[in-house]
């Protein structure tokens, strides 16, 4: 057969079967592959005699090829070897028809990918048990902070409920007055004052138990205000301890996409961070912490600075600064995990932790990417090498609105841009080639109707849907032909409502 | 599986060096750096696994070894002998295969055996008679094909 000899310097394993499924010819590699010398190769007559699969019949699928005689190739097929019982391949079989002078055959020609498979499987499991032990690591962080927090938190408790019990008293002794009807107002405002200071308990639990939940992967718009003022909730009771005041300005409205509670575990880090620092040091000035928040339009990031105006950084510990276990702090007070950790938190943020040099006190600034940028590029990811999928910019000051209609819109595997500032959504619509907006009517900055002016004044062509409650409709009437608005979603709003008008927008004519 | 271990003596001007376990992705020589000496062998006896990773690792610590080197491979088993004679780069030109096993198959009694040969005993890629350690045969056949199983020979 020496017409199949060009398939010895091949590194595959190739079999030659003719028409009758009669193996005629084998490479030298086949005789490596199937770990049989020559010899025994040579009494196998069909290939279930040498190899089997549990993934496919492969009697049926060369009673394929044989019919359409045109190559054919399989899927990758877990092999078994009848003899080597050890022996676990991962193959995909090339059935090439081989015509010579004298006769018709197929080559089977076996691709091992067992190392790659294998490889993969082994780094798979690597990188799950890696995540794990971060996991592990971060809850073992927050439970250290909880812990330093819980002397300052059973104080922060004692409060609210001495004024619940004080006020119980008042109402008991007015209930045992002949003549309630005249102290009414003071039993009302007792009883207010406890229901009261009973929420303000109830606060307190239920953020602790927020912070210590595990399940926090998922990503969500947030309210940067609202998150930083939680951080601070967190942090004041051990502040006021160290007389130390935190302060904080917001000089813009900022949505971060983002684990709220991670995000809120690296605020109190650094602001607690400081609060020690400080406390360490003596202070001719008031001691004080500022979170600053901000935004880089050229960098296209949103922006948290944490400075203070205690000692500051010496230069040998700057230079390990994110590294694990360096502490300023002494023996049994600090993990020296906090700033290695909150690093990590911020990157799988795209964000970057970084120190900033100062004069005095010490400077730590968060940089996250503006919601655009990172929702977008967060789909487009994730959506990698699937068909093209629509991308949907949605531009709405309400966080809560973002995030329902991010789970809408991402479960029908479109790629779904939040945006809450109009500035920032037609920046972004320059950039991007969006298929289609949906805006909210009424913002601060400006109405619905002059940001769809805007994109179409920058050329944006695609179908603008307002996002507005009915007292609006009077203006999308007006609108629809002068800015060639395509819909309305009335709030409030469901899921059928939202995607129903979505389709219609974007294929207008079919049937949904 | 079971890790690449690697035992090393280093007498007058040779280091020895025993290879135990698979050659795979895990394999790291680097302990072997820096401790070259004019002959340096490598026994493969114990190796019962290499993989196309673990021949990637061998071959970037060969190429690593100064070129002053002698570099001996001793009782190669098949599987070394087989990525020898496939991949460019696992023999170091100028290296010494001092002695390795080939698959014999006696027909009287049916059994296959690794044959320990000196690769001066080979001539003209044929392979040299040998008896079967199990029943005594004196002429058992030599069970792979000569001209590719030998074809190392052409490289020394």
């Amino acid at each position: 057969m020496s017409e199949f000899t060009s398939f010895d310097h091949l590194f595959d394993a190739v079999l030659v079967v003719n028409l009758k499924r009669e193996i005629v010819y084998f490479n030298h590699h086949a005789s490596i592959f199937f770990k049989m010398p020559p010899r025994i190769l040579k009494q196998k007559t069909s290939l279930t005699q040498i190899c089997d699969s549990v993934d496919i019949d492969i009697e049926e699928w060369l009673s394929k090829a044989l019919l359409s005689f045109d190559v054919l190739i399989s899927p990758e097929i877990r092999l078994t070897i009848p003899h080597e019982t050890d022996l676990d391949y991962y193959v995909v079989l090339k059935l090439i028809p081989v015509q010579t002078d004298k006769s018709a055959n197929f080559a089977v020609v076996f691709h091992d990918l067992t190392v790659e498979k294998k490889l993969h499987l082994k780094y798979r499991d690597q990188m799950e048990e890696l995540k794990k032990t971060h996991g592990q690591i971060l809850q073992a962080d927050k439970l250290t902070t909880l812990g330093e927090l819980t002397a300052t938190i059973s104080h922060e408790i004692n409060n609210p409920l001495t004024i619940a019990a004080g006020n119980s008293e008042i109402i008991s002794d007015i209930l045992d007055l002949p003549n309630i009807e005249s102290r009414l107002s003071v039993l009302k405002n007792a009883n207010q004052t406890v229901t009261e200071s009973l929420e303000r308990v109830n606060q307190i639990i239920k953020n602790m138990r927020d912070f210590l939940h595990q399940s926090e992967d998922e990503k969500e718009y947030c309210d940067l205000d609202a998150l930083v003022d939680a951080a601070i909730e967190w942090a004041q009771p051990g502040a006021k301890k160290a007389n130390v005041h935190i302060k904080k300005q917001s000089r813009v409205r900022s949505v971060a996409l983002a684990n709220r509670i991670k995000l809120e575990q690296v605020i109190i880090n650094l602001v607690k961070n400081s609060i020690d620092a400080i406390a360490q040091h003596s202070k001719d000035v008031p001691a004080e912490v500022l979170i600053n928040l901000s935004k880089s339009d050229l960098d296209h990031q949103t922006i948290i600075d944490v400075v203070d105006n205690g000692p500051g950084l010496a230069d040998e510990i700057k230079k390990n600064l994110f590294k694990p276990f360096q502490s300023t702090k002494g023996s049994g007070t600090g993990t020296g995990l906090g700033l290695s950790i909150c690093q990590k938190i911020i990157e799988s943020h795209r964000g970057r932790l970084e120190h900033v040099d100062s004069q005095s006190g010490c400077h730590f600034r968060i940089r996250l990417p503006l919601i655009e940028v990172y929702s977008y590029a967060r789909n487009d990811r994730a959506l990698m090498g699937t068909k093209h999928k629509k991308k949907i910019l949605v531009l709405d000051d309400e966080v809560q609105i973002l995030n329902v209609l991010n789970t809408f819109i991402h479960n029908e595997g479109m790629v779904f841009i939040g945006s809450s500032t109009p500035l920032d959504s037609l920046n972004f619509i320059e950039k991007a080639n969006i298929d289609l907006i949906i805006t909210d009517f009424s913002m601060p900055e400006m109405n619905g109707s002059e940001f769809a002016a805007k994109a179409r004044a920058m050329g944006y062509e695609g179908p603008i849907l307002y996002m507005t409650s009915s007292k609006n409709i009077d203006q999308y009437n007006k609108d629809k032909s002068t800015l060639n608005i395509t819909g309305v979603i009335v709030k409030p709003f469901n899921k059928d409502d939202v995607m129903k008008t979505l389709r219609l927008a974007l294929a207008p004519g079919e049937a949904v | 599986m079971k890790r690449l271990t690697i035992n090393k003596q280093i007498l007058q001007d040779e280091l020895s060096v025993e290879l135990i376990g698979c050659i795979d992705e895990d394999s790291d020589f680097k302990e072997l750096a820096g401790l070259g000496q004019e002959t340096i062998s490598f026994d493969f006896d114990k190796i019962s696994m290499i993989n196309s990773c673990g021949i990637r690792e061998w071959i970037k610590f060969i190429d690593l070894l100064p070129a002053r080197c002698n570099i001996v491979y001793k009782n190669c088993p098949q599987i070394i002998i087989e990525q020898i004679n496939m991949v460019h780069g696992f023999f170091r030109e100028g290296s010494v295969i001092e002695s390795f096993y080939a698959p014999y198959y006696c027909d009287k009694c049916g059994k296959e055996a690794k044959v320990h040969l000196k690769s001066d005993t080979v001539k003209n890629r044929k392979a040299p008679k040998s008896d079967c350690p199990n029943c005594g045969n004196e002429n058992i056949e030599f069970d792979a094909i000569e001209g590719q199983y030998f074809s190392f020979l052409g490289k020394i």
